[in-house]
Protein backbone atom coordinates (compact mmCIF):
# COMPACT_ATOMS: atom_id res chain seq x y z
CA UNK A 1 0.00 0.00 0.00
CA UNK A 2 1.63 3.31 -0.98
CA UNK A 3 1.18 6.61 0.95
CA UNK A 4 -1.74 7.98 -1.12
CA UNK A 5 -3.91 4.78 -0.40
CA UNK A 6 -2.83 4.66 2.43
CA UNK A 7 -4.35 8.12 3.45
CA UNK A 8 -6.95 7.36 1.69
CA UNK A 9 -8.01 4.68 3.66
CA UNK A 10 -7.35 6.95 6.75
CA UNK A 11 -9.96 9.46 5.43
CA UNK A 12 -12.36 6.61 4.45
CA UNK A 13 -12.17 4.92 7.80
CA UNK A 14 -12.47 8.73 9.77
CA UNK A 15 -15.06 9.87 7.68
CA UNK A 16 -17.38 6.70 7.51
CA UNK A 17 -19.24 7.08 10.76
CA UNK A 18 -20.06 10.52 9.50
CA UNK A 19 -21.44 9.64 6.15
CA UNK A 20 -23.37 6.27 7.30
CA UNK A 21 -24.56 7.66 10.65
CA UNK A 22 -27.51 9.74 9.61
CA UNK A 23 -29.82 10.11 12.82
CA UNK A 24 -32.52 8.33 12.40
CA UNK A 25 -34.87 6.22 15.05
CA UNK A 26 -34.22 2.62 15.29
CA UNK A 27 -36.72 1.24 17.59
CA UNK A 28 -40.12 2.29 19.06
CA UNK A 29 -42.90 1.11 21.07
CA UNK A 30 -46.46 2.98 20.93
CA UNK A 31 -47.20 6.16 19.49
CA UNK A 32 -44.00 8.30 18.72
CA UNK A 33 -44.54 11.95 16.71
CA UNK A 34 -42.30 13.46 14.81
CA UNK A 35 -43.18 17.46 14.18
CA UNK A 36 -40.97 18.55 11.56
CA UNK A 37 -41.27 23.10 10.68
CA UNK A 38 -45.32 22.67 10.00
CA UNK A 39 -45.46 18.60 9.27
CA UNK A 40 -46.56 16.47 11.84
CA UNK A 41 -44.76 12.73 11.03
CA UNK A 42 -45.62 9.39 12.79
CA UNK A 43 -42.47 7.88 13.48
CA UNK A 44 -41.64 4.39 12.16
CA UNK A 45 -38.67 2.46 12.34
CA UNK A 46 -35.41 3.76 10.36
CA UNK A 47 -37.02 6.91 9.99
CA UNK A 48 -34.38 9.55 9.54
CA UNK A 49 -34.38 12.32 12.04
CA UNK A 50 -32.69 16.51 11.16
CA UNK A 51 -31.80 18.76 12.77
CA UNK A 52 -34.81 21.17 14.47
CA UNK A 53 -37.16 17.87 14.92
CA UNK A 54 -39.22 17.71 17.98
CA UNK A 55 -39.74 14.29 18.70
CA UNK A 56 -42.75 13.29 20.76
CA UNK A 57 -43.66 9.85 22.82
CA UNK A 58 -47.36 9.20 23.97
CA UNK A 59 -48.63 7.15 26.86
CA UNK A 60 -46.74 3.41 27.05
CA UNK A 61 -44.51 4.39 24.75
CA UNK A 62 -40.95 4.83 23.86
CA UNK A 63 -38.14 5.73 21.03
CA UNK A 64 -34.92 5.11 20.74
CA UNK A 65 -32.76 7.16 18.28
CA UNK A 66 -29.02 6.98 17.24
CA UNK A 67 -28.15 9.94 16.73
CA UNK A 68 -25.13 10.38 14.47
CA UNK A 69 -23.30 7.16 14.77
CA UNK A 70 -22.61 9.04 18.54
CA UNK A 71 -25.46 8.73 20.50
CA UNK A 72 -28.04 6.57 21.47
CA UNK A 73 -30.80 8.12 23.33
CA UNK A 74 -33.97 6.69 24.92
CA UNK A 75 -36.94 7.98 25.36
CA UNK A 76 -39.67 7.10 28.03
CA UNK A 77 -43.34 7.63 27.63
CA UNK A 78 -44.74 11.22 27.71
CA UNK A 79 -41.30 12.77 26.51
CA UNK A 80 -40.86 15.78 24.14
CA UNK A 81 -37.48 16.27 22.90
CA UNK A 82 -36.01 18.91 20.29
CA UNK A 83 -32.88 18.42 18.07
CA UNK A 84 -31.49 21.47 18.20
CA UNK A 85 -27.92 20.46 17.14
CA UNK A 86 -26.64 17.88 15.38
CA UNK A 87 -22.94 18.50 14.07
CA UNK A 88 -19.86 18.66 15.59
CA UNK A 89 -21.97 18.76 18.86
CA UNK A 90 -24.90 17.30 19.54
CA UNK A 91 -27.44 19.30 21.65
CA UNK A 92 -30.79 18.06 22.52
CA UNK A 93 -33.49 19.96 24.53
CA UNK A 94 -35.59 17.84 27.22
CA UNK A 95 -38.86 19.97 27.65
CA UNK A 96 -41.02 17.07 29.46
CA UNK A 97 -40.28 13.03 30.62
CA UNK A 98 -37.13 11.37 31.04
CA UNK A 99 -34.25 10.68 28.35
CA UNK A 100 -31.18 8.57 28.80
CA UNK A 101 -28.46 9.23 26.83
CA UNK A 102 -25.37 6.88 25.89
CA UNK A 103 -22.63 9.11 24.07
CA UNK A 104 -19.50 7.27 22.31
CA UNK A 105 -16.34 8.78 23.91
CA UNK A 106 -14.99 10.87 20.81
CA UNK A 107 -12.23 13.60 20.48
CA UNK A 108 -13.37 16.87 20.18
CA UNK A 109 -16.97 16.16 20.07
CA UNK A 110 -19.58 17.11 22.70
CA UNK A 111 -23.09 16.29 23.98
CA UNK A 112 -25.43 18.35 26.01
CA UNK A 113 -29.18 17.78 27.35
CA UNK A 114 -30.82 21.04 27.99
CA UNK A 115 -34.01 22.04 30.28
CA UNK A 116 -35.57 25.15 30.54
CA UNK A 117 -33.06 25.76 33.85
CA UNK A 118 -30.47 23.20 33.05
CA UNK A 119 -27.63 21.50 30.78
CA UNK A 120 -26.30 18.84 30.88
CA UNK A 121 -23.06 18.47 28.76
CA UNK A 122 -20.46 15.20 28.76
CA UNK A 123 -17.60 14.24 26.37
CA UNK A 124 -18.85 10.58 26.36
CA UNK A 125 -20.96 8.76 28.89
CA UNK A 126 -24.37 7.19 29.89
CA UNK A 127 -26.63 9.33 31.71
CA UNK A 128 -30.30 9.35 32.87
CA UNK A 129 -32.13 13.43 32.89
CA UNK A 130 -35.77 13.59 33.84
CA UNK A 131 -38.33 15.40 35.01
CA UNK A 132 -39.59 15.49 38.25
CA UNK A 133 -42.16 16.50 40.47
CA UNK A 134 -43.55 20.36 40.44
CA UNK A 135 -43.53 21.23 43.81
CA UNK A 136 -42.54 24.76 43.32
CA UNK A 137 -43.23 26.97 40.51
CA UNK A 138 -41.26 24.97 37.94
CA UNK A 139 -40.76 21.06 37.85
CA UNK A 140 -37.37 19.58 39.69
CA UNK A 141 -35.12 17.79 37.44
CA UNK A 142 -33.51 14.18 38.24
CA UNK A 143 -30.57 13.39 36.96
CA UNK A 144 -27.95 10.47 37.42
CA UNK A 145 -24.86 9.20 35.93
CA UNK A 146 -24.38 4.95 34.86
CA UNK A 147 -20.81 5.80 33.36
CA UNK A 148 -18.35 8.81 33.27
CA UNK A 149 -18.68 12.31 34.40
CA UNK A 150 -21.44 15.00 33.56
CA UNK A 151 -21.37 18.63 33.91
CA UNK A 152 -24.24 20.36 35.08
CA UNK A 153 -24.66 23.74 34.60
CA UNK A 154 -27.21 26.34 35.31
CA UNK A 155 -28.10 28.57 32.64
CA UNK A 156 -27.94 32.11 33.63
CA UNK A 157 -25.72 31.71 36.75
CA UNK A 158 -21.76 30.14 37.20
CA UNK A 159 -23.48 27.22 39.05
CA UNK A 160 -22.12 24.22 37.82
CA UNK A 161 -21.26 20.57 39.30
CA UNK A 162 -19.64 17.50 38.31
CA UNK A 163 -21.50 14.21 38.76
CA UNK A 164 -20.02 11.21 38.75
CA UNK A 165 -20.28 7.58 37.98
CA UNK A 166 -23.09 5.95 39.92
CA UNK A 167 -24.54 9.21 41.04
CA UNK A 168 -26.84 11.39 41.15
CA UNK A 169 -28.32 14.91 41.51
CA UNK A 170 -31.70 16.32 42.35
CA UNK A 171 -32.11 20.15 40.70
CA UNK A 172 -35.12 21.22 42.81
CA UNK A 173 -37.33 23.49 40.46
CA UNK A 174 -34.49 23.23 37.65
CA UNK A 175 -33.55 26.19 39.23
CA UNK A 176 -30.49 25.00 41.77
CA UNK A 177 -28.01 22.55 42.13
CA UNK A 178 -27.57 19.87 44.62
CA UNK A 179 -24.76 17.60 46.15
CA UNK A 180 -24.35 14.85 43.84
CA UNK A 181 -24.60 11.53 45.87
CA UNK A 182 -25.74 7.66 45.29
CA UNK A 183 -29.54 7.36 44.94
CA UNK A 184 -31.10 3.93 45.93
CA UNK A 185 -34.30 5.28 43.37
CA UNK A 186 -31.49 5.07 40.41
CA UNK A 187 -30.97 1.01 40.63
CA UNK A 188 -34.28 0.19 39.41
CA UNK A 189 -33.45 2.64 35.86
CA UNK A 190 -33.30 0.29 32.60
CA UNK A 191 -30.52 1.33 30.75
CA UNK A 192 -30.47 -1.07 28.52
CA UNK A 193 -30.96 0.48 24.66
CA UNK A 194 -30.43 -2.54 22.16
CA UNK A 195 -33.79 -4.47 21.57
CA UNK A 196 -31.70 -7.70 21.31
CA UNK A 197 -30.73 -7.35 24.60
CA UNK A 198 -34.17 -7.66 26.68
CA UNK A 199 -36.88 -5.21 28.06
CA UNK A 200 -36.61 -1.67 26.62
CA UNK A 201 -39.41 0.02 29.06
CA UNK A 202 -37.89 1.81 32.01
CA UNK A 203 -40.56 1.67 34.68
CA UNK A 204 -39.23 3.55 37.30
CA UNK A 205 -41.22 5.55 39.14
CA UNK A 206 -40.04 8.96 39.97
CA UNK A 207 -42.22 9.37 42.49
CA UNK A 208 -39.94 7.03 44.38
CA UNK A 209 -36.63 9.41 44.12
CA UNK A 210 -38.81 11.31 46.65
CA UNK A 211 -38.62 10.64 50.05
CA UNK A 212 -42.32 9.20 51.10
CA UNK A 213 -43.21 11.02 54.30
CA UNK A 214 -45.25 8.40 55.65
CA UNK A 215 -42.73 5.72 55.90
CA UNK A 216 -41.09 6.96 58.77
CA UNK A 217 -41.58 5.33 61.91
CA UNK A 218 -38.97 5.09 64.33
CA UNK A 219 -40.86 3.63 67.65
CA UNK B 1 -91.46 13.69 107.23
CA UNK B 2 -90.57 10.42 107.48
CA UNK B 3 -89.56 10.20 104.49
CA UNK B 4 -87.37 13.23 104.53
CA UNK B 5 -86.13 11.45 107.54
CA UNK B 6 -85.17 8.53 105.91
CA UNK B 7 -83.72 10.23 102.85
CA UNK B 8 -81.48 12.43 105.36
CA UNK B 9 -80.12 9.32 106.95
CA UNK B 10 -78.92 7.93 103.56
CA UNK B 11 -77.01 10.81 102.83
CA UNK B 12 -75.43 10.73 105.63
CA UNK B 13 -74.66 7.38 105.79
CA UNK B 14 -73.50 7.38 102.18
CA UNK B 15 -71.14 10.47 103.23
CA UNK B 16 -69.72 8.47 106.08
CA UNK B 17 -68.74 5.40 103.95
CA UNK B 18 -67.09 7.54 101.19
CA UNK B 19 -65.45 9.76 103.79
CA UNK B 20 -63.98 6.60 105.55
CA UNK B 21 -62.97 4.23 102.71
CA UNK B 22 -62.74 6.49 99.28
CA UNK B 23 -59.24 7.49 99.45
CA UNK B 24 -57.08 9.41 96.78
CA UNK B 25 -53.17 9.63 96.21
CA UNK B 26 -51.26 11.35 93.87
CA UNK B 27 -47.60 11.25 92.80
CA UNK B 28 -45.60 13.17 90.17
CA UNK B 29 -42.81 11.24 89.05
CA UNK B 30 -39.85 13.06 86.46
CA UNK B 31 -38.34 10.56 84.47
CA UNK B 32 -35.63 10.85 82.18
CA UNK B 33 -35.23 8.27 79.12
CA UNK B 34 -32.44 7.13 76.62
CA UNK B 35 -32.88 4.61 73.85
CA UNK B 36 -30.88 3.59 70.70
CA UNK B 37 -32.44 1.75 68.19
CA UNK B 38 -32.18 0.43 64.87
CA UNK B 39 -35.11 0.75 61.99
CA UNK B 40 -33.67 -0.91 58.91
CA UNK B 41 -35.22 -0.96 55.65
CA UNK B 42 -35.61 -4.71 53.59
CA UNK B 43 -37.50 -4.14 50.73
CA UNK B 44 -41.09 -3.76 52.48
CA UNK B 45 -40.11 -5.08 56.05
CA UNK B 46 -38.22 -2.61 58.36
CA UNK B 47 -36.57 -5.02 61.07
CA UNK B 48 -36.83 -2.82 64.28
CA UNK B 49 -34.42 -3.39 67.26
CA UNK B 50 -34.21 -1.25 70.54
CA UNK B 51 -32.73 -0.32 73.86
CA UNK B 52 -34.24 1.47 76.28
CA UNK B 53 -33.62 2.65 79.60
CA UNK B 54 -35.63 5.38 81.95
CA UNK B 55 -34.20 6.97 84.97
CA UNK B 56 -37.06 7.91 87.42
CA UNK B 57 -36.55 10.98 89.58
CA UNK B 58 -39.06 10.34 92.54
CA UNK B 59 -37.20 7.09 93.51
CA UNK B 60 -33.48 8.51 92.21
CA UNK B 61 -33.38 4.96 90.55
CA UNK B 62 -32.54 3.44 87.08
CA UNK B 63 -35.57 1.32 86.86
CA UNK B 64 -37.09 0.17 83.78
CA UNK B 65 -35.25 -0.80 80.97
CA UNK B 66 -36.17 -3.21 77.78
CA UNK B 67 -35.34 -4.50 74.75
CA UNK B 68 -37.70 -4.95 71.58
CA UNK B 69 -37.34 -6.99 68.49
CA UNK B 70 -39.64 -7.40 65.49
CA UNK B 71 -40.11 -5.82 62.09
CA UNK B 72 -42.77 -3.65 60.47
CA UNK B 73 -44.15 -4.75 57.66
CA UNK B 74 -45.64 -2.21 54.76
CA UNK B 75 -49.00 -3.94 53.41
CA UNK B 76 -49.64 -0.70 51.01
CA UNK B 77 -47.82 2.62 51.28
CA UNK B 78 -50.37 4.56 53.61
CA UNK B 79 -49.97 1.32 56.18
CA UNK B 80 -47.46 -0.73 57.85
CA UNK B 81 -47.97 -3.49 60.56
CA UNK B 82 -45.80 -4.93 63.12
CA UNK B 83 -44.98 -7.92 65.13
CA UNK B 84 -42.69 -7.11 67.96
CA UNK B 85 -41.15 -9.51 71.08
CA UNK B 86 -39.74 -7.28 74.28
CA UNK B 87 -38.48 -8.14 77.39
CA UNK B 88 -38.64 -5.29 79.93
CA UNK B 89 -37.63 -4.94 83.74
CA UNK B 90 -38.69 -2.54 86.30
CA UNK B 91 -42.33 -2.26 84.87
CA UNK B 92 -45.08 -1.10 87.08
CA UNK B 93 -48.10 -2.39 87.35
CA UNK B 94 -51.20 -1.79 88.82
CA UNK B 95 -50.67 -5.05 91.22
CA UNK B 96 -47.44 -3.38 92.40
CA UNK B 97 -48.97 -0.25 93.50
CA UNK B 98 -49.70 -1.05 97.68
CA UNK B 99 -51.92 -0.06 100.25
CA UNK B 100 -52.15 -1.05 104.07
CA UNK B 101 -55.64 1.61 105.54
CA UNK B 102 -54.54 2.11 108.83
CA UNK B 103 -54.73 4.90 110.25
CA UNK B 104 -52.80 5.98 109.33
CA UNK B 105 -53.02 4.79 105.55
CA UNK B 106 -50.27 3.60 103.67
CA UNK B 107 -49.64 3.57 100.48
CA UNK B 108 -46.14 2.58 98.24
CA UNK B 109 -44.87 0.49 94.99
CA UNK B 110 -43.27 -2.91 95.44
CA UNK B 111 -39.64 -2.51 94.27
CA UNK B 112 -39.66 -3.99 90.56
CA UNK B 113 -36.48 -3.62 89.54
CA UNK B 114 -35.04 -6.59 88.14
CA UNK B 115 -38.44 -7.90 87.58
CA UNK B 116 -38.55 -9.56 84.28
CA UNK B 117 -41.68 -9.37 82.15
CA UNK B 118 -42.28 -10.39 78.73
CA UNK B 119 -44.04 -9.29 75.99
CA UNK B 120 -45.48 -9.48 72.58
CA UNK B 121 -46.95 -6.68 70.78
CA UNK B 122 -48.39 -6.29 67.56
CA UNK B 123 -49.18 -3.10 65.30
CA UNK B 124 -50.57 -1.42 62.67
CA UNK B 125 -50.47 2.49 62.04
CA UNK B 126 -52.17 3.60 58.87
CA UNK B 127 -50.57 7.17 58.03
CA UNK B 128 -52.14 9.94 55.72
CA UNK B 129 -49.98 12.60 53.44
CA UNK B 130 -52.40 15.62 54.15
CA UNK B 131 -50.19 17.41 51.23
CA UNK B 132 -53.57 19.99 50.74
CA UNK B 133 -52.71 21.27 53.93
CA UNK B 134 -50.15 24.30 53.56
CA UNK B 135 -46.83 23.32 53.57
CA UNK B 136 -47.91 20.56 52.26
CA UNK B 137 -45.84 17.88 54.36
CA UNK B 138 -48.64 16.79 57.19
CA UNK B 139 -48.93 13.62 57.81
CA UNK B 140 -51.64 12.09 60.03
CA UNK B 141 -50.61 8.84 61.94
CA UNK B 142 -52.26 6.96 64.25
CA UNK B 143 -50.48 3.94 65.71
CA UNK B 144 -52.65 0.92 67.39
CA UNK B 145 -50.25 -1.21 69.08
CA UNK B 146 -51.83 -4.15 71.10
CA UNK B 147 -49.77 -5.40 74.06
CA UNK B 148 -49.98 -9.24 75.76
CA UNK B 149 -48.16 -9.13 78.72
CA UNK B 150 -46.84 -12.87 78.94
CA UNK B 151 -46.06 -12.88 82.40
CA UNK B 152 -48.77 -10.71 84.19
CA UNK B 153 -51.42 -11.72 81.22
CA UNK B 154 -52.58 -8.23 80.70
CA UNK B 155 -53.97 -7.16 77.21
CA UNK B 156 -53.72 -3.55 76.96
CA UNK B 157 -53.89 -1.26 73.77
CA UNK B 158 -52.07 1.97 73.21
CA UNK B 159 -54.06 4.26 70.17
CA UNK B 160 -51.79 7.43 69.24
CA UNK B 161 -53.29 9.51 67.17
CA UNK B 162 -50.80 12.30 65.50
CA UNK B 163 -49.83 14.85 63.35
CA UNK B 164 -46.20 15.32 62.26
CA UNK B 165 -44.71 18.26 60.43
CA UNK B 166 -41.45 17.12 58.07
CA UNK B 167 -39.45 19.90 57.81
CA UNK B 168 -37.83 19.66 53.94
CA UNK B 169 -34.61 21.28 52.41
CA UNK B 170 -34.12 21.24 48.97
CA UNK B 171 -36.49 17.18 48.92
CA UNK B 172 -34.64 15.77 51.36
CA UNK B 173 -36.23 15.54 55.08
CA UNK B 174 -34.12 17.86 57.57
CA UNK B 175 -36.88 17.31 60.77
CA UNK B 176 -39.75 15.52 62.13
CA UNK B 177 -41.88 17.58 64.42
CA UNK B 178 -44.59 15.62 65.79
CA UNK B 179 -47.70 15.73 68.22
CA UNK B 180 -49.23 12.94 69.31
CA UNK B 181 -51.54 12.11 72.10
CA UNK B 182 -51.56 8.64 74.06
CA UNK B 183 -54.83 6.45 75.16
CA UNK B 184 -53.94 3.32 76.60
CA UNK B 185 -56.89 0.79 77.44
CA UNK B 186 -56.33 -1.87 79.96
CA UNK B 187 -58.66 -4.58 78.27
CA UNK B 188 -58.77 -7.13 81.11
CA UNK B 189 -57.29 -5.26 83.88
CA UNK B 190 -58.64 -3.18 86.80
CA UNK B 191 -61.84 -0.70 86.81
CA UNK B 192 -60.81 1.83 84.35
CA UNK B 193 -60.40 1.02 80.83
CA UNK B 194 -58.79 4.16 79.77
CA UNK B 195 -56.63 4.21 83.02
CA UNK B 196 -53.65 6.05 80.82
CA UNK B 197 -53.13 9.14 78.41
CA UNK B 198 -51.65 12.14 77.74
CA UNK B 199 -49.56 14.11 74.98
CA UNK B 200 -46.46 13.11 73.73
CA UNK B 201 -44.41 15.41 71.63
CA UNK B 202 -40.99 14.31 69.63
CA UNK B 203 -38.35 16.17 66.93
CA UNK B 204 -36.46 13.15 64.94
CA UNK B 205 -33.51 14.82 62.95
CA UNK B 206 -32.30 13.58 60.05
CA UNK B 207 -28.26 13.35 60.62
CA UNK B 208 -27.73 10.97 57.78
CA UNK B 209 -29.88 8.74 55.85
CA UNK B 210 -28.72 6.35 58.26
CA UNK B 211 -28.82 8.40 61.48
CA UNK B 212 -31.38 9.76 63.53
CA UNK B 213 -31.41 11.54 66.55
CA UNK B 214 -34.61 12.15 68.36
CA UNK B 215 -35.70 14.38 70.59
CA UNK B 216 -39.27 14.18 73.31
CA UNK B 217 -40.94 14.90 76.19
CA UNK B 218 -44.49 13.05 77.50
CA UNK B 219 -47.06 14.41 79.83
CA UNK B 220 -48.48 10.86 81.25
CA UNK B 221 -51.86 10.64 83.94
CA UNK B 222 -52.59 7.64 84.87
CA UNK B 223 -55.07 6.41 87.25
CA UNK B 224 -54.66 3.15 89.61
CA UNK B 225 -57.81 1.71 91.38
CA UNK B 226 -58.30 -0.74 93.78
CA UNK B 227 -61.60 -2.07 95.82
CA UNK B 228 -61.25 -4.07 98.56
CA UNK B 229 -63.90 -3.11 101.15
CA UNK B 230 -63.45 0.57 100.39
CA UNK B 231 -61.95 2.08 96.99
CA UNK B 232 -58.30 3.63 96.33
CA UNK B 233 -56.96 5.73 93.43
CA UNK B 234 -53.86 6.75 92.81
CA UNK B 235 -53.63 9.48 90.39
CA UNK B 236 -49.75 9.27 88.92
CA UNK B 237 -48.22 11.94 86.60
CA UNK B 238 -45.64 10.93 84.77
CA UNK B 239 -43.04 13.68 82.63
CA UNK B 240 -40.64 12.21 80.56
CA UNK B 241 -37.77 13.79 78.81
CA UNK B 242 -35.59 11.08 76.33
CA UNK B 243 -32.83 11.85 73.80
CA UNK B 244 -32.40 8.92 71.06
CA UNK B 245 -30.00 7.91 68.61
CA UNK B 246 -31.82 5.83 65.81
CA UNK B 247 -30.04 3.99 63.41
CA UNK B 248 -31.70 3.34 59.59
CA UNK B 249 -29.63 1.54 57.50
CA UNK B 250 -30.71 0.17 54.04
CA UNK B 251 -29.88 -3.44 53.79
CA UNK B 252 -32.02 -3.22 50.18
CA UNK B 253 -28.67 -1.87 48.97
CA UNK B 254 -26.30 -4.08 49.83
CA UNK B 255 -29.09 -7.01 48.61
CA UNK B 256 -28.79 -5.16 44.97
CA UNK B 257 -25.11 -4.23 45.07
Amino acid sequence: MNRSSFLLLVFILYTAPAIAAESHISYLEGTVIITRGQSVLTGDFGMTLIEGDKISTGTDSLAILEVEGRGTLKMRSETILILDEIEEVISVSLTSGGLFSKIKRLLGVGYEVKTPGVVAGVRGTEFFVAFGQTIEDTPDLWLCVNEGTVHVALKNTTDSVLVNEGEGITIPAGNRLTDPRFYSWTEDLNWNTDPDMGELVDQTDLDGAYADLRSFDYD
Amino acid sequence: MIKRNILTMIFLATAAIFSISAWTYSETSFDIEGRIAMVAQAGRFNPYIELKGQYHSLENQLRYTSLSAGSYFSIVPWLKIGAFYRMQMGARDLEDWQFEAGPPDRHWWLDTRGQIEHLFYFDATPRFHLSWLPGRNWVFPTKIRYYYNVSNRHHSLLIRPGLTYVFMTDREPLLNLSFNYNLYFALNTGDIPLYSHGPYLSVIGHVYDWLKLEGKASYRYATYFKEDGGSWTLNSSQITVGLGVIFTPDFSLLRKK
